[in-house]
């Protein structure tokens, strides 16, 4: 497999390799540095599963498929191509896919909403647009309490975004009340 | 349940745009690549074992940080530091200082930036955080001892042994994307991408919404000539209930019971209100200095006041009802 260019996708030449890690691009002229690791050259052995003969154990899945294994959460046989290595243990997909046992554990985030930030961001936001105060600094306080315990962001461990946002909340909170009370009391004077 | 905690270490290169962030991060066993788009991340793992090259090609990057942003806030003051003392010396230094920054950032986005691939069996993944030469190579003296430690070298010709291998296995050599991008773009071309949302209703909140700026509209049209102090009264309430639909619409499309197009045009007419928010408060501004007035009437409602300003804001109501109310309509029939 030719390794492709880093900017256009094209495929770079393997011969200008054979000096060293730089090749130029035949199609975009860009100068590549390419680092390459023993994984480009292994070869992965294809899962073929054999034809079961009579009286032998065959697949769950696939009737005239040998079975190979049990898996170890629900005890199905499955063959070759639907056995699963997961965590040193033999898993049918099935398991796999509905997540069972520790597959809910293991399976891995690929999105989050950072909610944290998000709450820091209202108070802040409003503060150019400042009439929306009077919404955002009770929002921001109910927000903030409603999502403290959503997780955060896979590499981000602190939750000062929540604290802040939520302080700054209760102040704009604290300080609109105060305003409509002011005025209340100023127009009450006046009469 | 508790979450199970990995220690990441941040590996060098942050992209830092205004909406989008990205970063790779080191964990245990794989590379974390970050993705965040506003607020919300998306994550990519590389396992080390599983990489089997990173390259990195000269290419030109012009994108601006976010954090080289934050200098244009002190633009406004500036401007009304060099109206007030035009004489000063900083109307001579600051061109050429402005010029000398301009032409700094097209050097090294053009002369010194790149891009930063990492492939594996399955995917090949821009890294957009590593960007700068310098970055890139940081980057490299960080990842490859760490790849190399959990896969061994490469020794040799490797490019003639991979080649040995592909057409010993009796394969085709691949020209052009990997084929696994192929793969994808006839998958693309058998099926059309299916947006969840447009096969459900829209509901109430779109119809909402569409109202609130139909009607803002509507009334500001009428009353764009009318100076009674209820005419001023009446559009807070319509922006009140524009935030609340356009909040509604966010949080709905959260959930996945609204279209993109639908949020697109919330997140449109809330920041027509701001701009026209400021257009006014510029204008009031203006007004003052020309008329020479010792005393500013302040509009504490924060509202558009002035005609043209309201007409402009109807204007944009008009048509961005309009468009709600045809991507309503279109959610309902499909």
């Amino acid at each position: 497999m030719p390794i492709p260019c880093a900017r256009c996708q094209m495929p770079l030449p393997k011969w200008e390799f054979r000096s060293g890690t730089t090749a130029t691009c035949p199609s975009c002229m860009s100068p590549n540095t390419v680092s390459v690791f023993p994984a480009l050259l292994q070869q992965q052995a294809p899962a073929l599963p054999e034809a079961a003969l009579a009286g032998e154990a065959c697949c769950y899945d696939h009737p005239t498929k040998r079975a190979v294994a049990a898996c170890s959460q629900c005890g199905r046989f499955i063959c070759q191509l639907c056995s699963v290595d997961f965590a040193g243990e033999t898993w049918c997909p099935s398991c796999v896919a509905a997540g069972a046992g520790r597959a809910r554990e293991a399976r891995a985030d690929t999105s989050r909403t950072l909610y944290d930030s998000i709450v820091l961001a209202i108070p802040l936001l409003s503060l150019v647009f400042w009439p929306l105060l009077v919404l955002t600094g009770p929002a921001t306080v109910i927000l903030a309490v409603m999502k403290w315990k959503q997780p955060l962001s896979l590499v981000r461990r602190s939750r000062w975004r929540f604290l802040v946002g939520s302080v700054l909340g209760i102040l704009t909170s604290a300080a609109c009340v105060w305003l409509f009370v002011y005025l209340a009391m100023s127009g009450r004077n006046a009469k | 349940m508790k979450e199970e905690r990995i220690q990441y270490r941040k590996l060098p290169g942050r992209l830092r745009g205004i909406l989008r962030g990205a970063s790779v991060w080191q964990g245990p066993d794989h590379l974390l690549l970050v993705q965040s788009v506003r607020f919300r991340e998306e994550y990519r793992r590389f396992y080390f074992k599983d990489v089997q090259a990173i390259a990195v090609a000269k290419a030109p990057r012009f994108y601006v940080s976010a954090r080289a942003l934050l200098p244009l806030i002190a633009v406004p003051f500036l401007a009304a530091y060099l109206i007030a003392r035009p004489s000063s010396s900083l109307v001579m230094i600051l061109p050429i200082l402005i010029a000398l920054l301009l032409g700094a950032w097209v050097i090294v986005a053009s002369q010194f930036s790149c891009r930063c691939r990492i492939y594996t069996a399955v995917s090949s993944e821009e890294l957009p955080s590593v960007s700068r030469s310098w970055t890139a190579r940081r980057f490299l003296a960080r990842v490859e001892p760490i790849i190399s430690a959990a896969q061994g070298t490469v020794d040799g010709d490797w490019a003639q042994r991979v080649d040995d291998r592909w057409w010993a296995e009796g394969r085709a050599v691949a020209v052009g994307p990997s084929g696994s991008q192929f793969a994808e773009a006839l998958q693309g071309e058998t099926a059309a991408p299916v947006n969840p949302a447009s096969g459900r209703r829209m509901g109430v909140v779109g119809i909402c919404f569409a109202a609130a700026l139909l009607l803002s509209a509507a009334f500001d049209f009428l009353t764009l000539n009318h100076p009674a102090a209820w005419t001023r009264a009446v559009p807070l309430w319509f922006a009140v209930a524009k935030i609340v639909a356009a909040s509604f619409i966010f949080i709905r499309y959260d959930r996945s019971r609204v279209s993109s197009r639908l949020r697109a045009l919330a997140i449109a007419a809330l920041v027509v209100m701001g701009l026209l928010f400021y257009a006014g408060q510029i204008r009031t501004s203006v007004q003052a200095e020309i008329t020479k007035s010792k005393t500013v009437r302040v509009d504490t409602s924060g509202m558009v006041t002035a005609p043209v300003l309201r007409g402009v804001e109807a204007g944009a109501d008009v048509l961005l009802g309009l468009l709600a109310v045809i991507v309503v309509l279109r959610g309902e029939r499909s």
